[in-house]
């Protein structure tokens, strides 16, 4: 828990953590101004902004504290130093992920806020183009995108743990991200039942494994559902949140049992 | 207080310590003294499980904190934080991190500053104050605790040392320096190429001896 | 040596300023297409690529691109207007099929695809394709009516008016138009099959203006007359399922 704390503390003092909690309580206000240049779904196309702005924050997070933070603890020592508290490789690793976990919370929250404040105007100010149940929807929404991002955190920790250094972890953690982001609708186009039929089944099998395997950070039809105020059935969002939460937990267990084993030079 | 029986580590075929045995008993201090690459660093990461031994063991009967050789702090946090944080997971007393403080020197103007704020001096008592933190008797693991400190500053830790060995801890530490190895240490383990060469007792901390300690070096290189 | 430094900012500056101001900057104008692009199942994955997790956010910059197209579409004509115009239905199909249900994209669709010449049955196929995923038959009776005035295909208006007067908040509008297409091309017992069908599937409450059309069609001289020789076939049955005429 100290560890924890630690961890959001030292996040939480970085002037570009600072600058990012700034941008989600003003970022929903600044997006009314393309929003009305929209025609008819206005309360639509601000719910696709303020999605993209969480995606971009929450992936600026991963990358430019989270990997960075991690990246210099295990290449700078810092980790030599907080072992040496003494804790365990597991307890420091798990620590640090419930930490940048928190961290991204307040980011959450305040976009969440601030949308939630955006849409009561927009919905009052243009009563026709919106419905007031995005007001809550939205926000909804951008908690249930918090969850692939604690995904990628747990594959960040994987490859933070598995990597040589800092270049080498962002190669590969932007290559998670990229593939995460562009590979979903390839896969979902080749698992078509006339495309599949005419692929061979060894190319089929490992399409399907490379789908597993990726963080799955194409919550696309969800935040459509979302934006056009269609909510998703519950048995839905429990599937979406227990994918997200396992596929970290399996990440930061292998991350654990790397770590466990590795050589801290 | 701290015991090791025949330690070696492997990268590969290649060894980077081998048969490292000796032993620390309380109120000692030991100093590991070798030319870079000798094996000193990988000798303490092995003792804190940093790195795992290829071969001997450890046996380490008593609380042990480690000073590593120039580690980025972090930059965000104040001195007082990063104490604190150690004396809040051992659920230590607050108090203790500002003792340590106090005794590692640093101005108190400084407690509360950003550790990016402080010079490269101000953040080695910072890790000095971190591993003074906590019990009275221990085993201090020191990697050049020295770098980055003036003449001045470093007979003041030196002496802060020396109190803590007076009131029993035991002390391992690797330096460069030579005259300040002579000045706290008891006893240095001489180590070229992974293997402990030499071990020599010192008695009267002089001149003299730190000049056959050199000579001893410069033979084993 | 401060001294020059401030001079040689100053003279910086305004040569920046001039530099800047004589560079075309976002102008809003687009650059003139070099080849019309056409939307097939490759641009639809590559776009899925793209637009990742947000696709939302992707058909939303597809439409505010196709302002700018639009713009310089207006005023050219010839090939290159074709071109301006070609790449304009390519965003509208970028916009429809990452969101399928974004209004904004049925609605320049109709307002501006559908009544440019060449274009219109682009337009009335993707109101069809897209037109069902949103609760409003606006946009499926546009593509009626554009399929019966510009296309001058009866049989697809009448069953895009046929969809679009199953729509939730279908209107008299949607059911007269239909009505009428009926009435004019298979006669007023079909007709009136339609809107009896359209009755049998509305509450009670809101039923009374459809029988009022239903009785005013009753009493019209035309099909009191086909009544006597009721030598036209159907074409709008209750067994229909999805409102389609048989």
């Amino acid at each position: 828990m100290a560890l924890m704390r630690f961890t959001f503390t030292e996040v939480f003092h970085h002037r570009a953590y600072q600058l990012m909690m700034l941008a989600c309580l003003l970022l929903p206000w600044l997006m009314l101004v393309p929003m009305s240049l929209f025609l008819l779904d206005l309360g639509k196309v601000l719910a696709d902004l303020l999605f993209t702005t969480e995606h971009m924050m929450l992936a600026g997070f991963v990358f430019f504290m989270a990997l960075p933070l991690m990246a210099r603890d295990i290449e700078q020592k810092v980790c030599h130093l907080l072992l040496s508290v003494p804790m365990s490789r597991s307890t420091y690793l798990l620590s640090r992920y419930l930490g940048m976990a928190a961290a991204m919370l307040p980011l959450t929250g305040l976009l969440l806020l601030s949308s939630a404040a955006a849409f009561v105007f927009v919905a009052y100010q243009w009563p026709d183009y919106t419905t007031l149940d995005l007001a809550w929807g939205v926000p909804l929404g951008e908690m249930l995108l918090l969850l692939p991002y604690l995904a990628l955190l747990g594959a960040l920790f994987l490859i933070v743990v598995l990597a040589s250094g800092s270049s080498e972890s962002m190669v590969f953690l932007f290559s998670v991200w990229l593939l995460s982001w562009s590979v979903p609708p390839v896969l979902e186009a080749l698992m078509r039942p006339e495309v599949a039929a005419k692929m061979p089944h060894g190319l089929f099998v490992l399409v399907q494994a490379l789908e597993y395997m990726l963080p799955d950070l194409s919550s696309a039809r969800l935040s459509l559902d979302v934006a056009h105020a269609h909510w998703p059935a519950p048995e839905m969002l429990l599937a979406y949140a227990c994918e997200h939460l396992s596929y970290a937990g399996i990440a930061l267990i292998l991350a654990m049992l790397r770590f466990e084993r590795r050589d801290l030079a | 207080m701290l015991r090791v029986e025949g330690l070696g580590k492997r990268y590969g075929r290649r060894w980077a310590l081998r048969r490292a045995s000796f032993e620390i008993r309380k109120g000692e201090a030991v100093g590991l003294l070798g030319a870079n690459g000798a094996g000193k660093s990988t000798l303490i990461k092995c003792l804190l499980g940093l790195l795992r031994p290829s071969e001997g063991q450890v046996h380490l009967a008593t609380e042990a904190s480690y000073l590593p050789e120039q580690p980025q702090l972090p930059g965000a946090l104040s001195p007082l934080a990063m104490l604190r944080f150690k004396c809040a997971a051992r659920d230590w007393p607050r108090e203790w991190a500002e003792s340590a403080l106090q005794a590692s020197g640093l101005a108190q103007a400084a407690w509360e500053r950003p550790l990016r704020q402080c010079s490269k001096g101000m953040q080695q008592r910072v890790l000095i104050a971190w591993t003074l933190c906590g019990p009275d008797s221990k085993l201090m693991l020191l990697d050049e605790p020295m770098s980055g400190l003036d003449a001045l500053g470093r007979a003041e830790i030196l002496s802060l040392f020396q109190q803590r060995k007076d009131s029993g801890s035991a002390i391992l530490m690797c330096s460069h320096i030579v005259p300040d190895m002579v000045r706290l240490c008891d006893r240095v383990l001489l180590i070229s190429g992974g293997l402990i060469r030499e071990e020599i007792a010192l008695s009267d901390h002089s001149l003299v001896e730190a000049e056959m300690l050199e000579e001893r070096l410069v033979r084993w290189q | 040596m401060a001294l020059s430094r401030l001079g040689l900012l100053l003279l910086l500056i305004p040569l920046f300023v001039w530099s800047h101001a004589r560079l075309p900057h976002g102008s809003g104008s687009p650059p003139a297409p070099e080849m019309a692009r056409d939307w097939d199942q490759r641009s639809e994955l590559l776009h899925g690529m793209l637009a990742g997790p947000v696709p939302g956010f992707w058909a939303d910059a597809a439409i505010l691109q196709l302002f700018n197209v639009f713009d310089a579409a207006r005023y050219t004509k010839g090939e290159l207007r074709r071109r301006w115009w070609r790449e304009l239905a390519y965003l509208l199909h970028e916009a429809l099929s990452l969101d399928p249900r974004f209004r904004d994209g049925l609605r320049l669709t109709e307002g501006l695809l559908g009544y440019e010449p060449g274009f219109t049955e682009e337009a009335v196929d993707m109101l069809e394709q897209f037109g069902p995923n949103v609760a409003s038959g606006e946009y499926l009776l546009v593509a009626s009516f554009l399929a019966h005035v510009e296309l001058h295909q009866t049989e697809r208006a009448l069953h895009l008016a046929a969809m679009a007067a199953d729509k939730p908040d279908v209107g008299s509008l949607a059911q007269g138009f239909a009505a009428k297409l009926l009435l004019q091309h298979h006669g007023c017992k079909a007709a009136l099959a339609f809107l009896e069908y359209r009755k049998s599937r509305m509450p009670q409450a809101y039923a009374d203006q459809l029988q009022s059309r239903i009785e005013r069609m009753r009493k019209d001289p035309a099909c009191q007359k086909e009544a006597t020789h009721d030598n036209v076939r159907p074409a709008f049955t209750n067994g229909s399922e999805a409102g389609t005429p048989s």
